[in-house]
């Protein structure tokens, strides 16, 4: 991979023309260095032409030869400059010259689109918004299809996965008729909190201001600063302690009195849920409690559309804990992983909108590295390098696996990977011996290719002492470090993770 | 007649691409012939251009390519007169215009065979790819006659492109008054590869007061002359192609004298090392 060569002046424009709107157009400029490059600009003029025809209605497609990209304006002043890109020829072919067909299709539809940015930007850890959305352009659809069917739906996928960011999404394009409320769970730890927590998204949004109990909606509390609106939240506190499952009530009859439908996403309510199982008997019983009238609830509302987000494995953590969890009548989406094709797209369209040229061996050679291309690491991955070829302009293979080892795996790295610290620290809720058992699990699985599963169950007991709370780990451990079960053996499915823990976590803490 | 609106539709795409020709640029036995002749649904004047513009594809690649590559044998050149303007690659006439092509097809499907002599190798719809030299080309624009003979000497001389093309050179800057038919001036080189006989390309190198002679007599006489051929004394009673050759000539002369003026400028250094 290398920076591109932006001084290159002489090349081929590609032009896409629409053909209701002749300002409408786009196109993608191609720098030539000189006649070697013969066979190279035709195979990629011909395989761009191929793509075209997936859109031949719409537009009309025109090759251009242009002696000097910087005087373009004189020769073709419609051109709308604001959206030519420049690629270079070896961004669409593979090793052996033939045409990298997705490449083309994926840049020429963001460009049809009117994407904004056009290439999605590097932001580990941000709530993907805009065109950083990348490739969820399905489950939007299908979720809103299921929900105007009157289903309540339950998102499941481990984290980092892109669950909240589609969320979001939902959120911020609703379909007509419909409000909708985005709650984040985290941090909740009791059912007072659930009902607090989802106040507060409705008083955070205008059109939600008629969801409000009466005396809070003349308020307008959504105009107010955040330091207000907490304020008012605290106000309402009392109330909801004194009875939550009454508070909550009169809220819900107050919404299902109202002509458009509501939709309420609770974001991390694994979080919830978890913070909420303590050791003793009755915290389990506060979870029962508030599933039990969760499930009556969302029978009862008519008005009222419910999306529960959380971990995959959110049923069998709370079987594990002897607790119901009422989640039956929601219908399950699963949200998967980007396919190995759509990371390669996603690598290259990230890396051309920071001018670096990768070629597909390098892209392979990432996902190789990384294993399940979890978008958070990807996006992780994909900032170290971008920064690294910054700054010594090309990288070669080696370079790049030296990156991944010295770089994304090393001390500067470091806070990336807080989270993990914090995720352990959690699992000592479950008992005092809980994190050292995890950690022991890890262990094995970092230095091994796969383990069986009766193994880890037997590592499980040696350092806990007992079997209690092995099921409860399991899933956890499968949604936090995505470990995956096939056939009897247990596997990181993250090689990065497994290579990080096997770097950073073996130092001997137990 | 056009309807309006595809005349203005027309117009959009030649305006935008720069390479399409105003439909009212042909003939009527042109228009004639595109009916007849090219296959549907490509026959009509809003469309014909598709049909040709399709077929020249590769040899826009080729200019690209080549183009690029001139660049490169120039920079040093360029650099060595980094002074004063040296030359500039014109590209604004990459392709032949369309009309262009289809009058020429027309021509020569009309050429007659003359007795005793093997029937001429005429162009059609089909094979004109690869019997017209001048499809894709573009000019070195310079700022001397010796800087026409430099950047000549240049292509010539260049190994990456006389190992991808046979190259064929006509000059018609010192031509005798008797030997020429018009005022232009250049040096022509026709470029065909050697990988694909048939695929030309044409560079012509001339220098700037020859360009712009160039530019004003195809407007002014080339363009009337191809649609109304053998009729000189209709198109231009006012003598205006006589006139137009006249000042060819006397731009050749000022051409002359700019470079008697330079070799002043430039001193012996320059002038040494072209001896």
């Amino acid at each position: 991979m290398r920076l591109r060569d932006e001084n290159q002046k002489t090349g081929h424009l590609l032009i896409f023309i629409s053909k209701e709107e002749r300002a409408n157009n786009f196109s993608f400029f191609f720098p030539v260095g000189g006649l070697e490059e013969f066979d190279s600009l035709l195979k990629i003029i011909e395989g761009f032409e191929h793509c075209f025809q997936g859109f031949k209605n719409g537009y009309e497609f025109i090759g251009n030869s242009v002696a000097d990209i910087g005087r373009l304006e004189e020769i073709l002043p419609e051109i709308d400059k604001s959206r030519m890109l420049r690629f270079e020829l070896e961004e669409f072919l593979t090793e052996d010259s033939q045409f990298i067909e997705n490449f083309a299709k994926i840049i020429i539809e963001r460009q049809i689109k009117k994407e904004s940015p056009i290439f999605p930007s590097i932001r580990p850890g941000a709530m993907a918004t805009g065109s950083n959305f990348y490739d969820r352009n399905k489950e939007p659809e299908e979720i809103w299809g299921r929900l105007q069917k009157g289903k309540n739906l339950i998102l499941r996928a481990p984290r980092r996965y892109g669950k909240s960011s589609l969320l979001n999404y939902i959120s911020e394009n609703p379909l007509t008729g419909w409000r909708v409320c985005h709650v984040d769970l985290e941090g909740g730890k009791s059912s007072e909190d659930f009902v607090e927590y989802t106040l507060k998204g409705l008083i955070q949004r205008q059109e939600c201001n008629v969801c409000l109990p009466e005396c809070l909606s003349v308020l307008e509390p959504w105009k107010e600063s955040e330091r207000n609106k907490l304020g008012i939240v605290r106000n309402e506190r009392k109330k909801i302690r004194e009875n939550w499952q009454e508070y909550a009530g009169a809220m819900f009859n107050h919404i299902d009195s109202l002509e458009d439908k509501l939709l309420l996403i609770f974001d991390e309510v694994s979080f919830l849920l978890e913070d909420m199982i303590g050791p003793k008997v009755q915290d389990k019983n506060k979870v029962n409690e508030l599933m039990i009238w969760f499930c009556e609830a969302r029978k009862k509302a008519k008005k009222i559309s419910f999306i529960l987000s959380g971990s995959e494995h959110l049923p069998s953590f709370l079987e594990s804990f002897g607790i119901e969890g009422h989640l039956d009548d929601l219908e399950t989406v699963h949200l998967a992983l980007f396919e190995s094709q759509v990371a390669r797209e996603f690598v290259f369209l990230v890396l051309a909108g920071k001018k670096i040229v990768i070629r597909l061996p390098e892209i392979n050679l990432m996902l190789a590295l990384m294993g399940d291309p979890i978008p958070y690491f990807l996006q992780l991955f994909l900032d170290i390098l971008s920064r690294v070829c910054a700054e010594k302009r090309s990288l070669s293979l080696e370079q790049i696996e030296k990156a991944y080892h010295q770089e994304l795996l090393g001390p500067e790295s470091k806070r990336y990977f807080e989270t993990i610290q914090l995720q352990l620290e959690r699992y000592s809720r479950y008992g005092e011996r809980s994190r050292a058992g995890a950690e022991s699990i890890l262990d094995e699985l970092a230095v091994n290719e796969s383990i069986g599963r009766k193994d880890i169950e037997v590592i499980w007991q040696e350092v806990t002492g007992s079997k209690e709370r092995f099921e409860a780990m399991r899933s956890i451990l499968q949604d936090d470090f995505y470990i995956k079960e096939d056939k009897d053996r247990v596997f990181f499915t993250s090689k990065l993770l497994k290579d990080w823990w096997e770097r950073h976590g073996l130092a001997g803490k137990r | 007649m056009l309807d309006k609106t595809v005349v203005q539709r027309y117009s959009c795409t030649t305006v935008l691409l720069n390479k399409m020709s105003n439909p009212m640029d042909l003939s009527d036995e042109d228009r004639k012939f595109i009916a007849e002749n090219v296959p549907h649904p490509y026959n009509s004047v809003e469309r014909y251009g598709e049909f040709i513009l399709r077929k020249l594809q590769i040899h826009d690649v080729l200019c690209t390519t080549t183009m690029a590559t001139v660049k490169k044998l120039l920079a040093p050149l360029k650099k060595r007169y980094g002074h004063r303007f040296f030359c500039d690659i014109d590209d604004s006439n990459r392709q032949k215009n369309p009309a262009s092509i289809i009058d020429k097809i027309r021509r020569s499907q009309a050429e007659k065979s003359k007795p005793g002599e093997p029937e001429p190798d005429r162009c059609d719809l089909n094979n004109f790819t690869t019997k017209m030299t001048d499809l894709a080309r573009f000019r070195i624009v310079c700022n001397f006659l010796s800087d026409v003979d430099k950047v000549s000497k240049a292509i010539r001389n260049t190994e990456e492109l006389t190992n991808a093309f046979n190259i064929k050179e006509e000059s018609t800057i010192y031509l005798r008054p008797k030997n020429r038919k018009s005022g232009e001036r250049s040096n022509k080189f026709v470029f065909e590869l050697k990988d694909q006989p048939g695929l030309f390309l044409e560079i012509q190198v001339m220098t700037q007061l020859q360009e712009a002679w160039d530019k004003k007599d195809h407007f002014l006489v080339y363009e009337q002359r191809r649609k109304f051929p053998d009729k000189d004394e209709e198109i231009f009673p006012d003598f205006l192609d006589a006139k137009m050759f006249s000042t060819a000539e006397l731009l050749f002369v000022a051409d002359d004298y700019f470079e008697w003026l330079r070799k002043k400028r430039e001193g012996t250094k320059f002038n040494e090392e072209e001896k």
